[in-house]
Formats: C-alpha cells, sequence, structure tokens
C-alpha cells in the first residue's frame, strides 16, 4: 500500500518536474520561465520529502525558492527584459542542440537501464537529521570550513560588484 | 515499482533539459536558469542514491553542498550581470565579446 503511494507520488512529481523544465527552458517571457523554475524547485523538494530527506527539502525551499528565485526575479527585473527574449534564430542552431542533447539524454538513459534496477522494502526511511549533523562535523568538516569561507567572499564579492562605483 | 533507474531516467531527462536552455538561449539570465536546472539534476541524484543504496547520509550532505555552491553561484553571476547591463546596456551573450568597452 505504502509503496504504491510512493509510485503514485513519484510519477505526479516527475510529471510536473518535467513539465515545468521544459517551460523554463523554452517559454520566450522570462516571467512565465521564473514561474516555471518555481514550480519545478518546489516538485524536487517534494521529490527528496519522499526520498526521506526533510531537512534538504526544508533547505531547498528556503534556499532556491526563497533565495536564488528572489535573485533572478530581481536581475529579470533591473536588467529590463522581460517580454520576447530571443532565443537563437537559426533554426539550424536549434535543430543541432535539439539532436544533441537527445542523443545525450538517450545515451545515459540505455546506460542507466543496461544494469539493474535497485528497489527497497516498503516502510519510507527518513534520514535522521542528527546522522546528518554528526557527517557535517566529523567527515565533513573541512569542506564544510571551506565553504563558510567561500560564502563570506561570495557576500563581500556579490556587494563591491553590484554596488555602483562612480566616484 | 519505482527503483533507482526511475530516478537517474528522470534527472536525465532534467540535465538534459537544462542543457539545452544554456546552449540555446541568448539572455544571460535564462543560462542561469538552465544552470539551475542542471545543479538540481545533480543533487536529485545524490539524494536517490543515498535514498536505494546504505552510504549512510553522504549523498544528502553533498546535496547540501550543491545548494550552498549553486546559491553562491546565483549571487555573483547576478552581479555580474548587472553590471554587464550597465556596461552594454543588453544582457545577451552573444554580444558581450569584448573585455574592454
Amino acid at each position: 500500500m505504502i509503496m504504491e503511494l510512493f509510485d503514485l507520488f513519484f510519477y505526479l512529481f516527475a510529471s510536473v518536474i518535467v513539465i515545468s523544465g521544459a517551460v523554463t527552458v523554452l517559454n520566450k517571457n522570462l516571467i512565465y520561465a521564473a514561474f516555471a523554475l518555481l514550480i519545478l524547485l518546489s516538485s524536487v523538494a517534494a521529490m527528496f520529502f519522499i526520498l526521506g530527506a526533510e531537512f534538504l527539502a526544508m533547505v531547498q525551499i528556503l534556499i532556491y525558492v526563497g533565495g536564488v528565485l528572489i535573485l533572478i526575479v530581481f536581475g529579470i527585473m533591473l536588467t529590463g527584459q522581460v517580454k520576447s527574449v530571443p532565443m537563437r534564430e537559426n533554426f539550424v542552431y536549434l535543430l543541432i542542440a535539439a539532436v544533441f542533447t537527445g542523443l545525450l539524454c538517450g545515451l545515459l538513459v540505455t546506460g542507466i537501464t543496461a544494469r539493474p534496477d535497485m528497489t527497497l522494502s516498503a516502510d519510507i526511511a527518513s534520514t535522521p537529521i542528527k546522522m546528518l549533523g554528526n557527517l557535517l562535523i566529523s567527515k565533513y568538516y573541512l569542506i564544510f570550513g571551506m565553504l563558510g569561507v567561500l560564502l563570506l567572499v561570495i557576500l563581500i564579492a556579490a556587494a563591491g560588484m553590484a554596488r555602483n562605483n562612480k566616484e | 515499482m519505482v527503483g533507482l533507474n526511475h530516478f537517474l531516467i528522470l534527472t536525465s531527462i532534467l540535465f538534459s533539459l537544462g542543457l539545452f536552455g544554456v546552449i540555446t538561449r541568448k539572455n544571460a539570465i535564462t543560462v542561469l536558469m538552465g544552470l539551475e536546472l542542471i545543479l538540481n539534476a545533480a543533487s536529485l541524484n545524490f539524494v536517490a542514491i543515498t535514498r536505494f543504496t546504505d552510504v549512510a547520509a553522504s549523498g544528502q550532505v553533498i546535496s547540501l553542498f550543491i545548494i550552498v555552491l549553486a546559491a553562491s553561484e546565483a549571487a555573483i553571476a547576478l552581479a555580474i550581470v548587472l553590471n554587464l547591463y550597465k556596461n552594454f546596456n543588453n544582457v545577451n551573450v552573444d554580444e558581450i565579446n569584448s573585455l574592454k568597452e
């Protein structure tokens, strides 16, 4: 029973992810693309949730939907090109890009389906947050600290670059 | 029955969509959106592999790092885009081809 629910949610959110991803990539109106990106990021968060990563789902909503998407919408509005954003006009470019990425996707899918599938038992075990925190400060503490330094540098650099230094 | 392969196929479709966006769009912000798609595909991959194998939540930690890196990348890229708009009056990546204004 619970496995069927898992399947149902997977197919629901997978279709939402694929459709909104296509809208994000193909839509000419940048605001609509940003809204499709919002739906996509929320669906990825739901996917994290059904995979038992509740903490990551919350982080995804907080940082992506609350931070990155707002930044992108601000960028769209500050650069003032909301409607009719040109794709590449040349049809040959579009065709080559579609064929290339389609081939890449087909290659990946054949590679994936060649190996045996992994399923698991019926219960959805969520990862305890304590385990995540223990890993962060024991096994991955170097990356954790470096990311803290990186965030500080990024904050200073972004503020310095976006400032209007005319004097 | 949904297994690991379903998730891997979904993320490869998402990755291909993001790559298509990156190589076909002209606007720098849409290129950034394609990059977000690619990063989300990678992070969903890590979480799915954590769920279906026994690697003790390491994939979730890596996925957390990916989210942090994506946030900082978006901040820097938006600052660059704003500077480009100030100097060139558009953000088309085709027309921005000189190092000096």
